[in-house]
């Protein structure tokens, strides 16, 4: 069941959410680990903060993903390969090969997110390197809640990293465990799954009605 | 290298997998597949052990995985059947919550794991089978498992005669072909799915009884280790036909013994063989994969 576009923009998200995580968090020491890297392979920081100088590429490699999503010839026929496989074979495209492209795309996102992930906050390669559910699964459920769209997806990355880092300092200062945040998660992905709101009031919809009745009348 | 030990270890390490892909064939061939199967086995692993360690009693522990992971089924079906949402979204959903909930429980009752040893004997739990065990190399290898484990090998001809000769087997069989059309010969689809869904997280169940009391009487996080997602792989190469995904599974528990027995008289390049199983599940799929396509040429691309 590919579901290409996703795919494409998981990845796209990953990085983003990797980046979010170098944004926030402190680097944790892992038992089980290869050596560190040089300090001249380490991203440098800029200024005092946490940010490194992977956050400027980041950001470069995202502008550069939205313009072939939103404006280039080839997202627009991966969005189409995504809405109807069938279809999009039918008037022409190469599907196959696209599927294949696009394939090779996320896995250079992703690989850039854990090169970057690695070179400017872990350092070293742990068993948990990228937590126990995974960044790649937090990609995946980044995507679906920034709805497939790089912005939204943006947003969602940021959302994210917050609610991670965010569970460290409450397991810090509390007794809640700070697992309470996959749970978190996993609900609202369930809810994500189905558009639960959405689907039983349709609040979006009557929003959206509302909103273009005032702009016709303004 | 001792050949015995590897194909018992195969069988063992074949029983989870068996469990997940006998109750999983059901849910691949009403066309709903069960991503979710990974988060079933955690769960039934978790709360069977749970359970035990607070009554001490062996049926209350059966009876709370099943019921827990009943429960968790139905959330997945509700979601992805009723609702209509994304099976495959919701899976992972019903994945990401089971591994977040165990480790929350875990952390909230500050244990690293939950270790049931001095109420059940793991030991004590082996079956001998009169007859079999007195014969050399059979003997060694057939006997002295868990009960679970005949259980499970019981249950491939138990499934198949539920899939191909029953009224109901008929019925999961043709909603997955056609929806509308059952639906208009007045069988209800959903209801049918629903079961089978069902079906696949009861024997998930099983497979964390078998995982988590049977053989360890330990649970510790992330037990499953991805066997949910071995029994996907293994229900995709036999396509949903119970005695086929079952030698899949057989195949693919001999890659985990191989991992597991190699590792000893490796010496220090011991880490390697763990990959075994998973490169080994990657090639048959490809392999499988291949043959079936080119069996059947379709032009342009086939969305399936």
């Amino acid at each position: 069941m590919p579901k290409a576009p996703f795919f494409l923009i998981e990845n796209a998200s990953y990085k983003i959410k990797t980046l979010s995580q170098s944004l926030f968090q402190d680097p944790i020491l892992g038992d089980v680990s290869t050596p560190s890297i040089l300090p001249s392979a380490m991203f440098i920081k800029l200024g005092g903060s946490y940010i490194t100088l992977f956050f400027p590429l980041v950001i470069l490699v995202f502008a550069i993903m939205y313009v072939v999503i939103k404006k280039s010839r080839f997202g627009y026929e991966v969005t189409a390969i995504g809405k109807n496989p069938m279809f999009a074979e039918i008037s022409g495209m190469n599907v196959r090969r696209k599927i294949m492209y696009m394939m090779i795309i996320s896995g250079a996102l992703s690989g850039l997110a854990g090169a970057g992930y690695m070179m400017s906050e872990k350092f070293k390669y742990t068993l948990t390197f990228s937590g126990v559910p995974g960044l790649g699964w937090d990609g995946m459920l980044i995507a679906l809640l920034g709805r497939h769209n790089p912005v939204g997806i943006l947003i969602a990355a940021i959302f994210f990293a917050a609610l991670k880092t965010g569970a460290d300092t409450i397991s810090i200062f509390s007794d809640v465990p700070k697992e309470i945040v996959g749970i978190i998660q996993g609900v609202m992905i369930l809810f994500l799954a189905i558009d639960f709101v959405n689907a039983q009031t349709g609040w979006f919809k009557k929003m959206t009605a509302k909103m273009g009745r005032k702009g016709a009348q303004a | 290298m001792n050949f015995e030990r590897i194909l018992f270890d195969m069988i063992d390490n074949a029983v989870p997998i068996l469990f997940c892909v006998l109750g999983g064939n059901f849910a691949y061939k009403v066309n709903v597949l069960n991503i979710s199967m990974e988060g079933m086995l955690l769960m039934g692993a978790f709360s069977s052990v749970l359970f035990l360690m607070l009554s001490g009693s062996m049926l209350v522990g059966i009876l709370g995985a099943v019921g827990i992971v009943l429960v968790s089924g139905w959330i997945f079906s509700f979601m992805s059947i009723t609702r209509k949402g994304n099976p495959i979204i919701s899976g992972l959903a019903i994945n990401l919550l089971a591994t977040s909930i165990t480790a929350f429980v875990l952390k909230s009752l500050s244990l690293p794991n939950i270790n049931v040893n001095h109420i059940v004997d793991v030991a004590g739990l082996k079956v001998n089978i009169p007859l079999l065990q007195d014969i050399p190399v059979i003997g060694s290898i057939v006997s002295g498992h868990s009960p679970l484990t005949y259980i499970a090998f019981v249950m491939i001809f138990v499934s198949w005669l539920l899939m191909y000769r029953t009224k109901f087997g008929v019925y999961v069989r043709v909603v997955g072909e056609n929806e509308e059309a059952t639906e208009s010969v007045g069988i209800r689809g959903t209801k049918i799915k629903y079961i089978a869904v069902l079906i696949g997280a009861l024997s998930c169940a099983f497979a964390g009884i078998n995982l988590a009391v049977e053989r360890l009487a330990l649970f510790t996080n992330d037990m499953s280790a991805g066997i949910g997602f071995i029994a996907i792989a293994a229900i995709f190469c036999g396509k949903g036909r119970p005695s086929i995904t079952a030698l899949y599974a057989m195949l693919f528990g001999l890659c985990q013994s191989l991992s597991v027995n190699l590792n000893i008289s490796a010496g220090p390049a011991s880490g390697l063989f763990k990959t075994l199983p998973y490169i080994m599940i990657v090639t048959i799929l490809a392999a499988v994969s291949i043959i079936q396509t080119r069996k059947n040429y379709t032009r342009g691309f086939k969305n399936e």
